[in-house]
């Protein structure tokens, strides 16, 4: 079947052409999600080749999970968020050498120039003060924000329940606030 | 109220200013993922060798002439029960459901009801020519 007849094809019916052998319906799947594991593992890692790899492997592992997929059980954008987001931590765990949640701060090696746009401050301001949040935060913060994922997608994702993310979401906010409000004054954030 | 009226700032606009767009697959890592594809489905395509089969032994060789197990088996049993129709003839045969009623009906002199009387003898037949 070609890719352009595929467009309206679920994902559980793609995973079993693919599991019958279809790699046209593999090369849909890939496009259809693998962006999004890539643009989650680049703003977890921060680093585009270890993101490319953790994306071919979380697609790898859809590849062998495809014959046994049980279509109705779980959304393949949520479980692939779930393995991209594991093997992220994994990642992030061997460089650190400590848990989750004893992360130190990440040297931020993105050069700072000041002449650039008040919103390209804003934003590298928050990539940086997002980086300094527990894995688990983070994470929750990024699905939300920037992945558009609901309170119970993040719960699928993150293997925890609705209230807990809520209240990852909510102190991950909280801190995430108190550390731009410190430099606002510099970046012309103050809220009218 | 959200959480972000409850802080100072307003987060938000820093999202806003954070979001990129969703990042386009290269070629290169594009291959990659379908070479893995095509791998794991040839993976799964391997016929498996088939079974193989355990070496004879002595005895299955010497029987295998006479049907193997199942015709020695097979033997065995009409070798049973010849020697005790031998012995006990028809009668202990009837005791067996289904069985006692084909012995009586073929057990017997089967020209009991045969009459001698429409043939000529053998010696009228040499003495005509």
């Amino acid at each position: 079947m070609a890719f352009d007849a595929m467009s309206d094809t679920s994902d559980g019916d793609l995973l079993a052409l693919y599991a019958n052998g279809d790699q046209a319906a593999a090369r849909a799947l890939m496009l259809r999600h693998a962006p999004r594991v890539l643009s989650l593992a680049k703003r977890l890692l921060k680093d585009t080749v270890e993101a490319e790899d953790v994306t071919q492997e979380a697609m790898l592992r859809l590849w062998k999970v495809a014959p046994d997929w049980r279509t109705g059980e779980a959304k393949v954008s949520t479980w692939l968020y779930r393995v991209g987001s594991n093997l992220c931590t994994d990642r992030l765990r061997k460089k650190r050498g400590v848990g989750l949640d004893e992360a130190p701060e990440i040297e931020d090696e993105t050069p700072n120039v000041e002449d650039q746009m008040i919103a390209a401050d804003r934003g590298r301001a928050v990539h940086r003060a997002m980086e300094r949040l527990p894995d688990r935060q983070r994470l929750a913060l990024t699905l939300r924000h920037f992945e558009e994922q609901s309170n119970p997608e993040i719960a699928l994702v993150l293997e925890t329940s609705v209230e807990a993310v809520e209240s990852l979401l909510s102190r991950a906010r909280r801190t995430l606030a108190a550390d731009l409000s410190s430099s606002r004054s510099a970046l012309g954030l103050t809220k009218e | 109220m959200t959480d972000n009226d409850k802080h100072e700032i307003d987060l938000d606009v820093f999202f806003d200013d954070a979001m990129e767009p969703t990042p386009e697959l290269d070629d290169a890592l594009m291959a990659r993922i379908l070479a893995d594809a095509g791998e794991v489905s040839a993976s799964r395509q391997v016929i498996p060798a088939p079974r193989q089969q355990k070496p004879k032994g002595w005895l299955r060789k010497l029987l295998e002439p006479l049907g193997g197990l199942q015709g020695m088996a097979a033997v065995g049993v009409c070798t049973v029960l010849g020697v005790t129709v031998g012995y006990t003839g028809t009668d202990s045969l009837q005791s067996i459901p289904g069985v006692g009623d084909i012995v009586a009906t073929i057990s017997g002199d089967p020209l009991d009801d045969f009459s001698y009387g429409s043939i000529a003898s053998f010696n009228d037949f040499l003495a005509e020519g």
